[in-house]
């Protein structure tokens, strides 16, 4: 008879493994003027990505 | 006057026509064969299966865009590549049915001095039973695909809607799907969304793959530096899903798919089952099988594919254990090593081994992620392709132009939520695509080049990269300018 659902991570107890984000971190996510600096500067590590190619 | 052939009007059939027309004298021509009339940018496939686009916005006609500048379209699926002609006419050809079915004309023979096959994935549905939207479960591969996911949700957010509890499952249909980081994209679209229609209380959400760690996808997973640390990709991965309450299966292999009911093999053997009422999975990819036939009228597939239908390109298909596999491998011209004149680029071409570790299950089930082709870099080998291609009608006697996965680095934006203020994507540069671990020993990768984050600025990009490239695929003015 196989499992039925078993396997899945994580039930509960491992979830206290994962790593989470602080809640500031999840606040600067969307916080919109440090989200125009992050926007610049991944477009411009993106674009030097694509130069160097 | 030469004659160039590209089968396929995906991202990089389109890209590869493109350019071969920008660069090729008038007297030369460039000729698409597809079997669809549209253009579709399929990543933002994603957002139509959860509603937020609608076709229109993904996909348009190539036929006016097409004339506009001077590349023919002709409409139907390759099957045959003659390479060699046939016994009264040396001159090579492909062999294209007519897309519409009870079209007048029946098959068309279409001559070529150079081709280029960019045919892209076969998607095998049937290598799982009940597997795809004609049988149990969803897909957002294309967009009629994606339009049914969006209906389906619809449904399941209605249900919801009236107190029911709904079990979405999301992930790989079988264990040697490629495309992961796709699903990705539409389980974290999906959560945000049902939180957006304020149901996600009533709904569990489930992620199963036949990746070994979260966040391998296909490609051996990364690393990120991140507070003094090196970290895989797997910790981000399993943090995101952990934070919007996504459980995971990994190492899954999907061997059936009953109404509301999946089964699946893991790696250490078990037979499990996991039930459901909305379930997205993706197919395995093969190649579209097309059929090579020499003058005589023998079959020569064998020498210009693999078994699995992709096709044999510069790269080296020697057996080799996963330890003794070299970048070196990987091909750089997309040249066929039979035909001088004829190219695969995108997921046309054989690549010739996993970047993932190969596993298998006690039973013998391959269980896996074989490597994905994503858009840039099929973008990419589309462009070399064509650069490679003009200099040989100019009379280069080999290609010019080189594009190896192992020596290219990728940009790429994974959507994990669509709205202009609360939305959020993961933006990530990989360099090279493939690990070379005999140049970066620990990692792989090189660690300045190799970086990755997710907010809202990421979104933003999305977003641009979505306009930019329809813009781009539009041929539109300055397109050539605009990156891959
Ligand atoms: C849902 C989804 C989301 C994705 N998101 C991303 C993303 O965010 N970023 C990214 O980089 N990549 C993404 N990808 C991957 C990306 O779409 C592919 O890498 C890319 O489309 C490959 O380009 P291609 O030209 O090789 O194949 P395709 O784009 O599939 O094009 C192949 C074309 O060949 C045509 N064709 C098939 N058979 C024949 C025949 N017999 N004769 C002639 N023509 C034929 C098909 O109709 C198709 O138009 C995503 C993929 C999916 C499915």
């Amino acid at each position: 008879m196989p499992d039925r659902h078993t396997p899945l991570e994580p039930p509960g107890e491992e979830l206290a493994y994962v790593t989470r984000p602080t809640r500031w971190t999840v606040f600067l996510r969307t916080f919109v003027p440090w989200q125009v600096w992050r926007f610049a500067r991944i477009n411009v590590k993106m674009i030097r990505m694509v130069r160097r190619h | 006057m030469s004659r160039v052939v590209v089968l396929g009007a995906g991202i990089s059939g389109h890209t590869a026509a493109s350019f071969a027309r920008k660069w090729l004298p008038a007297r030369d021509t460039v000729t698409v064969v597809s079997p669809n009339a549209e253009y579709n940018w399929i990543p933002s496939n994603i957002w139509v299966g959860v509603g937020l686009m609608r076709p229109e916005q993904v996909a348009f006609p190539l036929a006016p865009v097409y004339e506009r500048h001077g590349i023919e379209l002709v409409q139907g699926a390759a099957r045959e590549i003659h390479p060699e002609g046939d016994a009264g006419d040396p001159r090579p050809y492909v062999v294209v049915e007519p897309a519409r079915a009870g079209s007048a004309g029946g098959p068309e023979k279409v001559h070529y001095d150079f081709l280029v096959n960019a045919t892209g994935p076969s998607l095998r549905f049937d290598l799982t039973e009940g597997l795809g939207p004609g049988a149990h479960s969803l897909s957002v591969c294309t967009v009629d695909h994606a339009v049914q996911t969006a209906a389906a949700l619809d449904e399941a957010v209605e249900r919801m809607r009236r107190g029911e509890h709904q079990r979405f499952l999301v992930g790989m249909g079988h264990g040697s799907c490629t495309c992961e980081g796709a699903a990705f994209e539409y389980v974290v679209n999906l959560e945000f969304e049902l939180r957006a229609r304020k149901v996600r209380d009533k709904a569990e959400i489930v992620w199963i793959t036949n990746e070994h760690e979260l966040g391998d996808f296909g490609m051996g997973g990364m690393h990120l530096r991140r507070g003094g640390y090196v970290v895989p990709s797997a910790v981000f991965t399993a943090s995101l899903f952990a934070e919007r309450g996504i459980r995971w299966i990994t190492r899954a292999h999907v061997d059936r798919v009953e109404p509301g009911l999946v089964h699946y093999e893991t790696l250490d053997g078990a037979e499990r089952e996991e039930p459901f009422d909305f379930a997205m999975l993706l197919p395995p990819f093969s190649g579209v099988g097309l059929q090579a036939v020499d003058a005589g009228g023998g079959a020569m597939t064998d020498r210009l594919f693999l078994p699995n239908g992709f096709m044999r390109v510069d790269a080296d298909y020697t057996p080799k254990p996963f330890e003794a596999w070299e970048v070196a491998d990987w091909p750089r011209t997309y040249q066929s090593p039979e035909l001088p004149n004829v190219f695969a680029a995108g997921i046309a071409f054989a690549p010739p081994h996993a970047i993932s570790r190969p596993h298998t299950s006690p039973t013998g089930t391959p269980i896996a992620p074989a490597p994905p082709r994503t858009g840039m870099p099929s973008a990419e080998i589309g462009r070399a392709v064509a650069r490679s291609i003009v200099d040989m009608i100019g009379g280069a006697p080999r290609p010019t132009a080189t594009a190896s996965m192992a020596e290219m680095g990728a940009a790429c934006v994974a959507s994990a939520g669509a709205n202009p203020l609360t939305g959020t994507a993961a933006s990530m540069t990989v360099y090279p695509i493939v690990p070379d671990f005999a140049r970066w020993p620990d990692y792989g990768r090189d660690m300045d080049r190799t970086f990755g984050e997710i907010g809202l600025a990421g979104h933003w990009i999305k977003i641009l990269l979505h306009h930019l490239f329809l813009y781009k695929a539009r041929l539109r003015p300055g397109w050539s300018l605009i990156p891959e």
